[in-house]
């Protein structure tokens, strides 16, 4: 097995993700950078430092879909018609999630670092 | 009402959807629109609209940005970006070849853009007016003149007045001699201009002709007398971007003209002219009198050309009055279409006003610029076909990995065509900066934006296309007939005759053809300007002077020969250079009872001193023997014979074996005389026979005067000033006729220059060709080569076993070129009435020069590969 080399946030995020558990997604990890260090981050430098470590294999991710497919069209169809409806209005807008979750590669780089 | 989700801003999210990987779009996107509700929650919308943006803005980086190619996984985007990334690439590897591919491709097309251009110029003449169909010329024919194109004045009007098939009519009298005339705008300085060349035309001139009018009114533009009408060019010289509206200019003695219209520039029509001027000013009243004038009819639609042709003839015959019936009781009219004009050179007696161009020449420009073209592909297809051999491993490779024919054909005719493209884009460009030159060779007035015409855009698509598909689509077929595996093993060359050879003798037989074109036509035109013309070519001026004025011509005559500088003085109109014989009709003279068609050329007395002839038997004519002169003929010698003298080529053509003192008589009875003959001279350039002549002292209308070498100048001003002096309507035009004469081969020179240029691009494109070849050919036998010469060839032996193929095909291309060049230019030489012969060492010398340069080429490798180190060639398997 390679040798994984971590940056110092690389290290951070996947702890934040490993700590957040089932609900790690970029948004989630995000706020809970920020809640913690007190420093500001922006969504496109978790993004960028999860597809990383999804790259060395240390997190797998799923995408969790809102809606079932056939909601999905409908929800596509109507958003063209420009009818709000109620799922619209929800939490993301309706869109789908990319779920985090560590694998046990990176928990095993964890305990290690 | 603001709907209660707050909404975020659209244009930024937009922005990230068009740039985010489609991947992780929609997550990021949920991400972005959870943040910027948490946001507008904690810090307010205007707040968490400004921090979406900043978010936005930090997405705008690698990892997030969809790449631009291979996104589309249904498309073959990717597989045309390695198209290009593999032709980029090649084309680095071997800059050399792909240059020259470039470069001989350029010059391809450069020379097919030019002669593009030329041709559709010169057969898109006339065509620009509207009612072209319509146009017709009238011509008519009578016993002593075949279609005589100067008319008089009354017949338009006639056939304006009796004909309702005839909408308009139209007549031209035409100035080729330019004028200079006078700005009227400023007291204090006048300012003189060149006008170029006038016309005089009727009002419906510009209704029957579609030109541009850019200022003025075209349907009153020539309707009062002493308005003028000028192009566009002739306004900016005269008037910079003033409108010249209204403005005066004097041509002198009192006579003002009014600007009433400018008209575009027109390069493509048969009449040349810069300024037209209202009919009236020339003639007020119709005549019968004056045959100058060419008429053109606009015709209804739908009538049968040949019944208004016999209706015209009907309608005018009852018109004409006594003194010309007899002259006409055998006449014939003839519409000439307006589009066949400007090829009917020759045809009809057109007194020169009308430009004509030649088919033939078009055809054999045509045909030039097309076997440039054919060259520069055949060198793409030799020099591509040798580097696509190079790339066989890639083709094989490609094969195996399941891309099917078709793919492969694509991508090296594509390659191809991409090159193909350059070098018109170059082309263009090349074309632009030499038209000008081109211009000045051709005598024509292209223009550049003509490239943008329609058909000439359609035709350099259709042209680009097929060059793209013979140069692209040979050696593209010729890398699919690779066998995968073979080629995986390594190359195959093959022997024997094959593609790039006869490509190879293509291109050298039209190089050796075009080479022996160039000697014969060089040669041809050298031998006419060289050649002795007959009489004596140096200090000989002439002008026009109008020989119904008697006594003022007697007058001019004494005080040119007061001057010790001018020793003869002639009156005649049998100018070299200027005599056309289209202009001059043939006359019947019956001697012993058959009839001759003989050249009837007006000369007086100082003739023969003048133009330095020689009187090769009896005498010319003399002031001391009255008969002679028929201008001042007293009554009482009327019954005397008429005097005339006949050239060589008369007396051979009559066949006369005692000439001096044999009479003939003329159809109406009159009786003539030989008293003398004088030698051939060429009046026209070589291309024509010298005709069989007869000279009879009458009025002419141009004077020759033969003048001492010294103090030329002055001795012209002299001139100048004594033609002026006789009369204040009188234009003085002196002119050399050396000059004149040496005009008439002007086109020849400048076909010769031409040709040249042709075939030393040809050879730098065929010896390019070649290079690239014979690169190649030692790149393949490099081992071959190392293993010959640690055998223990020399060389020498090496170098002679290189070079042995392309001698022999330069000798099979010399060998088909030479039968056709030899029947082709002795069929050019034909329209020479005296022409040189083809010699042997036309052909053997193109042959040779041809060889040279093919064993200089492929010297440039073969010395260096017969040179070679064995062990260096050989050091790896």
């Amino acid at each position: 097995m390679k040798e994984a080399s971590l940056t110092e946030f690389e290290r951070i995020v996947l702890l934040l993700t490993e700590v957040l558990g089932e609900d790690a997604y970029a948004f989630r990890v995000a706020e809970e950078f920020e809640f913690r260090t007190n420093r500001s981050i922006a969504i496109g430098t978790i993004h960028a430092t999860l597809c990383r470590l999804e790259n060395k294999g240390l997190v797998v991710s799923e995408i969790i879909r809102p809606f079932t497919e056939i909601e999905d069209i409908r929800r596509r169809v109507y958003a063209r018609l420009k009818t709000r409806l109620g799922w619209m209005k929800t939490e993301r807008g309706g869109r789908r999630k990319r779920l985090y979750s560590v694998t046990p590669y990176g928990e095993l780089v964890l305990k290690a670092s | 009402m603001k709907s209660k989700t707050p909404n975020p801003p659209k244009f930024f999210l937009d922005f990230f959807r068009w740039f985010c990987h489609p991947d992780i779009r929609e997550d990021i996107e949920g991400d972005l629109l959870e943040s910027f509700n948490e946001s507008v929650k904690s810090k307010g919308y205007k707040k968490a609209r400004l921090l979406l943006v900043w978010d936005v803005l930090q997405l705008f980086r690698p990892g997030i940005i969809r790449s631009f190619s291979g996104t589309y996984r249904l498309n073959h985007y990717g597989r045309f970006k390695s198209f290009f990334v593999l032709t980029y690439r090649h084309f680095i590897k071997t800059p050399l070849t792909a240059l020259i591919q470039l470069f001989g491709m350029t010059v391809g097309l450069t020379i097919f853009l030019l002669v593009l251009l030329w041709i559709f110029q010169e057969v898109g003449y006339d065509k620009f007016n509207k009612h072209a169909d319509r146009i017709y010329r009238l011509e008519i024919s009578s016993e002593h003149n075949n279609n005589m194109v100067g008319l008089t004045t009354t017949i338009a009007t006639i056939i304006k007045d009796n004909i309702p098939e005839v909408e308009k009519t139209v007549r031209l009298r035409h100035w080729k001699a330019d004028q200079t005339v006078l700005k009227l705008d400023n007291e204090q300085d006048p300012d003189f201009f060149r006008t170029g060349e006038i016309v005089y035309a009727d009002n419906d001139f510009f209704e029957i002709f579609s030109f541009d009018f850019i200022k003025g009114d075209p349907k009153n533009a020539l309707k009062k007398k002493n308005s003028a009408v000028i192009t566009e060019s002739l306004a900016k010289n005269m008037y910079g971007y003033r409108s010249p509206i209204g403005e005066q200019i004097s041509v002198g003695k009192g006579v003002n003209f009014t600007i009433t219209g400018v008209i575009r520039d027109v390069p493509n029509f048969h009449v040349d002219f810069k300024m037209i001027r209202s009919f009236k000013t020339h003639q007020t009243n119709d005549t019968w009198w004056y045959w100058a004038h060419p008429t053109y009819l606009l015709i209804n639609e739908n009538h049968d050309v040949t019944e208004l042709e016999q209706k015209i003839a009907a309608v005018l015959r009852p018109h004409f009055p006594e003194g010309l019936k007899d002259q006409f009781t055998k006449f014939d009219c003839h519409l000439r279409p307006l589009k066949d004009i400007y090829f009917s050179g020759g045809e009809a007696q057109e007194a020169g006003y009308a430009q004509h161009g030649d088919y033939k020449k078009v055809i054999a420009y045509a045909f030039i610029a097309f076997f440039t073209l054919l060259l520069a592909c055949i060198n793409l297809i030799n020099l591509s076909n040798a580097k696509f051999l190079e790339r066989a491993k890639e083709v094989g490779i490609k094969r195996v990995s399941g891309a099917s024919r078709s793919q492969i054909f694509l991508q090296f005719l594509g390659e191809t065509s991409l090159l193909c493209f350059i070098s018109l884009v170059l082309a263009l460009a090349f074309t632009f900066h030499t038209l000008q030159w081109f211009n000045n060779l051709m005598d024509s007035k292209l223009l550049i934006s003509n490239l943008l015409e329609p058909s000439i855009v359609t035709s350099i698509l259709i042209g680009l296309v097929m060059v793209c598909l013979v140069s692209g689509g040979f050696p593209a077929l010729y890398v699919l007939s690779f066998r995968p595996v073979k080629v995986l093993k390594g190359l195959n060359v093959s022997k024997g005759f094959t593609l790039k050879k006869l490509n190879l003798v293509i291109q050298f037989a039209v190089t050796i053809f075009l080479l022996i074109g160039t000697i014969t036509v060089l040669q041809q035109v050298n031998y006419m300007k060289n050649a002795d013309p007959g009489f004596a070519r140096e200090q000989q001026v002439y002008f026009s002077f109008n020989g119904n004025h008697l006594e003022r011509l007697a007058t001019l005559k004494e005080t040119l020969q007061a001057n010790p500088n001018i020793l003869a003085v002639s009156s005649t109109e049998a100018i070299p250079g200027t005599y056309n014989l289209a202009d001059n009709k043939p006359v019947t003279i019956i001697f012993n009872g058959t009839e001759y068609k003989l050249a009837g050329t007006p000369a007086d007395d100082g003739f023969v001193d003048a133009l330095g002839l020689k009187v090769v038997a009896g005498r010319f004519f003399d002031k001391a023997y009255k008969a002679d002169n028929l201008i001042q003929r007293s009554d009482e010698l009327s019954s005397e014979p008429i005097n005339i003298v006949l050239n060589e080529s008369a007396v051979r053509a009559i066949g006369l074996e005692e000439p001096i003192g044999a009479t003939g008589k003329f159809p109406n009875g009159g009786i003539v005389q030989v008293i003398g003959i004088i030698n051939d001279y060429h009046m026209n350039s070589l291309e024509n026979h010298i005709p069989p002549t007869f000279y009879t002292w009458s009025r002419a209308f141009a004077v020759v005067v033969r003048i001492t070498p010294f103090d030329i100048p002055n001795t012209v001003n002299f001139m100048d000033k004594q033609i002026l002096k006789l009369s204040e309507h009188i234009h003085s035009d002196i002119q050399f006729i050396d000059d004149v004469y040496n005009k008439q081969y002007q086109k020849d020179e400048n076909f010769a220059e031409l040709m040249m240029y042709f075939t030393l691009l040809t050879f730098v494109i065929a010896g390019m060709g070649l290079f690239g070849v014979s690169t190649f050919t030692v790149k393949v036998r490099v081992k071959e080569i190392g293993i010959r010469k640690s055998m223990g060839a020399s060389a020498y032996q090496i170098f002679t076993l290189l070079t042995k193929a392309f001698i022999i095909i330069v000798l099979i291309a010399a060998l088909l070129a030479i039968p056709v060049a030899w029947m082709s230019m002795d069929n050019w030489l034909n329209n020479y009435a005296y022409r040189v012969d083809l010699k042997w060492w036309f052909f053997v010398g193109a042959g040779a020069v041809a060889l040279v340069i093919v064993v200089l080429t492929v010297a440039l490798r073969t010395v260096k590969a017969a040179k070679i180190n064995p062990a260096l060639c050989l050091r790896y398997e």
